[in-house]
């Protein structure tokens, strides 16, 4: 009976993680070293047991055992290993338990490699994460329980979503859910600090890198939801601004956002009670954003109340923020800005908190646009829509101006309101920054828009970009420069630099990466595309291209079967490449799937999509051809922004400096220190 | 040096808008320009409506059955002379403000147009007030002024008192000279 084993499992899970909650309570509160040790075990033993439940349920849908429901409900016997083994994730109750299994585990390795100058105030971290683990927990052994039974056992069970069957969406989820629970630590921390009264030595060194490994998984996750999107949806899109990527982008946006408050945090000792305040806020969003997908709260608010999930994680989420800013609002002034005066004015430290206000803004607008039509639905019971053109009038004024404050922010030093080397750089930046906009333009097409205003935005935002990069590039040029004394050639130079510059080289690539993938955005204004409809051996053209139809084919492909229509693409009579777009059929599901054939450049990408074919026949097939510019850009930029975010969190230095230390110390147990 | 900036920029900006004006009548040359005027207004109000039974796409991109309809409607209006906007009234009044992508700018819905459009202009100035105008009590005020400007602040202070007192004694209000 591997379903009773598995909600064995969880149930003593959640019992020890209960004990290790109340254990951590108690030894913060009386000090007691041996009592957090014991909680920190029984953190320890809970993981373990999430995963023993974890591994019971790995092999029960390998055993394709359907008298477990979840297993019955989404896979059947012909899904390939890969697919039954990612089916643990890919309904509801299986991402919670995938949410709650990282979750668990990360909570073990930052109770196990958590400073020891921070040893004190760790009581408070397990606490805080052990409460949310527990939460997560209850929901798993009552009204999310993947274990509940099914009998007798069917012979096949119903099959999983063929959207899902896809390699993206295999990995998306669980990098997706990593940079989400990563989020939990510098919470937990934020959390400590406040119930401690201080940021302690090593606070930030440890957040810091959590937060970069938070934003780098998000960032990827992101970035793989979006490739999903586009390779299976098939309308030729990456980003739809639907509320389920909008509930990812938030805490994004606020990881990014705490990121650069660290930055000051780090250098000048302020930005300490915000730093908090964000931290609180990215892990709050990526709750949030769970609760309101989940909740089914988007399609309508009555479906809301329908289930028990929504109200729980509506209460658990609103406690959480509550009982956070309570507790900041107590604690907070306890929390002392630095000695050192207050330099703002035009500094490097003002464009951080002009960035901030930014990346803060976009999150707003994005906030605004995802819950305001339930608001509206639930206060004046008129239903509205907030899509993508709502958020597109706000967002590249915002990115515009990010575009801006990347150079000069970078540009500009801490307490200084000079650039050094002077205006003379932006000048020949903005000089510089002509020949490659210029080349881009031409080579992207870009005088091929149609229309007055995507063209002006496209030029002014492909140059502004060409110019920030040019600073950036100018910025780094002048840190390498009193680097050319070293001795030892090219490589011990470049070594020195590196040493001395990890964190700011990992964000001159992260920079690079965000600029590249707004050039890349860019693209979106010049799309164009034509529906046709051929017959084998009919051509079709499109922006230079001919689309010549092959013959219509059926084929079997691992457990679905494809009815596909070949395209030759040829251009001025030389062949480009031949993609395969087509409708599958999965053996469980009615419906046809959308298969699309892509054929990608630097430039930008070949996309055709089947919308209907001749069922009889196969003879007449219509298509939707796209030509989607610099989609490959946008997400190279991504593999760009990640690469950053790993470089810094090599940083051995950042953060160690904490301005202001507070040390602590243990009343109970042996060999405190001192 | 300003105004040598500027015309430095200027030219630069006039080069791009050249090779811009060089390529864009290339566009037009093209034989079905009416056709395409056609297809952009039809993308245009196409854009503007959403699927009914999609999440976050618009007609436009969806194939749906009832996109279809909608697409079908869409064109069939325009073609019988229909302005952009008459049509989308004409599917608000069908199937309520919903049908739209983005949220009427009448009623509560205001809000959500009004917020983050007064985040984007209060926000600079806050940032102005809270953090670069904190630049003016950089140095820790009173610590590091001279005992003499103290003294004669004090000075002023109490001239200013019987200033206030007896206007008659002192018309001319040369107070802080006098120190």
């Amino acid at each position: 009976m591997p379903a009773h084993l598995g909600f064995m499992f969880l149930l003593l899970a959640l019992i020890f993680s209960l004990y290790g909650f109340g254990a951590s309570i108690a030894a913060a509160w009386l000090r007691h070293r041996r009592l957090y040790r014991s909680g920190r075990m029984a953190a320890t033993m809970t993981a373990m047991f999430i995963v023993l439940a974890a591994v019971v349920m790995w092999l029960s849908l390998f055993a394709r055992d359907y008298s477990i429901a979840y297993v019955w409900r989404n896979s059947s016997n012909d899904l390939p290993a890969f697919y039954t083994f990612t089916t643990f994730w890919s309904a509801l109750e299986g991402s919670h338990f995938l949410w709650m299994m990282i979750l668990a585990i990360f909570t073990v390795i930052a109770l196990w490699t958590g400073n020891r100058d921070n040893e004190h105030i760790m009581p408070w971290v397990a606490a805080s994460l052990l409460a949310v683990v527990s939460w997560m927990l209850y929901l798993a052994v009552s009204h999310s329980d993947p274990f509940v039974m099914q009998l007798p056992a069917p012979t096949n069970g119903l099959g999983k979503n063929p959207l899902l069957q896809n390699p993206y969406m295999a990995i998306h989820p669980p990098t997706l859910f990593t940079g989400y629970t990563a989020l939990a630590i510098p919470f937990a921390y934020a959390i400590a600090a406040m119930a401690y009264g201080d940021i302690t030595e090593g606070w930030l060194k440890t957040t810091r890198r959590w937060t970069l490994f938070a934003w780098c998984a998000l960032t990827a996750g992101v970035a793989l939801g979006g490739h999903w999107a586009y390779v299976e949806l098939g309308w030729a899109g990456y980003w739809a601004w639907d509320p389920v990527e909008n509930s990812s982008f938030m805490p994004w946006l606020l990881a990014t956002a705490l990121l650069h408050s660290m930055v000051i945090q780090d250098k000048l000792g302020h930005l300490k009670r915000s730093g908090i305040i964000l931290a609180i806020l990215a892990f709050f969003f990526s709750f949030f954003g769970t609760f309101i997908t989940r909740s089914g709260i988007i399609t309508s608010v009555h479906s809301f109340a329908d289930g028990n999930i929504g109200p729980n994680y509506l209460i658990f989420i609103a406690t959480l923020l509550v009982g956070s800013l309570v507790l900041f609002a107590f604690r907070a002034p306890s929390i002392l800005p630095p000695d050192a005066g207050k330099v703002w004015g035009v500094s490097k430290e003002s464009a951080l908190i002009v960035t901030q206000f930014l990346l803060l803004t976009l999150a707003a607008v994005v906030f605004i646009g995802t819950v305001f039509p339930i608001v509206s639905e639930a206060v004046s019971n008129q239903r509205i829509s907030i899509q993508a053109p709502y958020f597109n009038a706000f967002a590249p004024w915002i990115g515009l101006a990010m575009i801006v404050a990347i150079a000069i922010g970078n540009l500009l030093r801490y307490h200084s309101a000079k650039i050094p080397g002077g205006r003379a750089v932006l000048i020949n930046a903005a000089m510089i920054a002509i020949l490659p906009a210029a080349l881009f333009c031409w080579g992207g097409d870009v005088f091929k828009t149609t229309r007055a205003w995507p063209l002006g935005a496209q030029i002014v935002g492909i140059y502004l970009v060409m110019w920030s990069v040019v600073c950036l590039c100018a910025d780094f040029r002048q840190r390498l420069a009193p680097f050319a004394n070293v001795t030892g050639g090219v490589f011990a130079r470049w070594v020195a630099f590196l040493r001395r510059n990890t964190a700011y080289t990992g964000a001159f690539v992260a920079h690079i990466g965000v600029l590249l993938a707004i050039l890349g955005f860019l693209g979106n204004y010049r799309g164009v595309d034509r529906e046709v409809t051929l017959r084998s051996g009919e051509t079709a053209s499109l922006f230079g291209y001919d689309f010549t139809m092959g013959k219509f084919q059926v084929r079997e492909e691992g457990n679905a079967t494809l009815y596909e229509a070949p395209l030759l693409i040829t251009r001025d009579g030389r062949e480009v490449g031949t993609v395969y777009p087509a409708k599958s059929k999965y053996p469980t599901k009615p419906e046809l799937m959308n298969e699309v054939g892509v054929l990608g450049g630097f430039w930008h990408d070949l996309y055709a999509v089947i919308v209907d074919f001749e069922k009889k026949s196969g003879e007449t097939v219509t298509l939707q051809l796209h030509v989607n510019p610099t989609v490959r850009l946008v997400f190279m930029s991504v593999v760009i922004m990640v690469l950053g975010g790993i470089i810094a969190a090599f940083d051995r230095i950042r953060g160690d400096r904490s301005r202001d230390v507070a040390g602590g110390v243990w009343e109970h147990g042996s060999g405190g220190r001192a | 040096m300003r105004a040598f900036i500027i015309i430095r920029l200027s030219i630069f900006w006039l080069a791009l808008s050249a090779v811009t004006a060089i390529r864009a009548p290339m566009v037009f040359a093209n034989d079905m320009a009416d056709a395409a005027a056609f297809q952009d207004q039809f993308r245009d109000v196409a854009s503007d409506l959403r699927c009914p039974t999609c999440v976050g796409l618009s007609v436009l991109e969806s194939d749906a059955p009832f996109s279809k309809q909608i697409k079908d409607e869409v064109t069939n209006q325009l073609k019988a002379g229909k302005s952009h906007e008459e049509i989308l009234t004409f599917f608000t009044e069908r199937y309520g403000p919903w049908i739209l992508r983005v949220p009427p700018k009448t009623g509560v819905s205001i809000l959500a147009w009004a917020i983050p459009l007064a985040v984007l202009l209060a926000g600079p100035l806050a940032v102005w007030f809270l953090v670069w105008r904190r630049r003016d009590n950089l140095v820790g005020v009173e610590a590091v002024k001279p005992l003499e400007e103290i003294l004669m602040e004090w000075d002023r202070d109490i001239s200013g008192h019987k200033e206030a007192v007896n206007p008659a004694t002192n018309p001319g209000g040369e107070v802080g000279g006098q120190a």
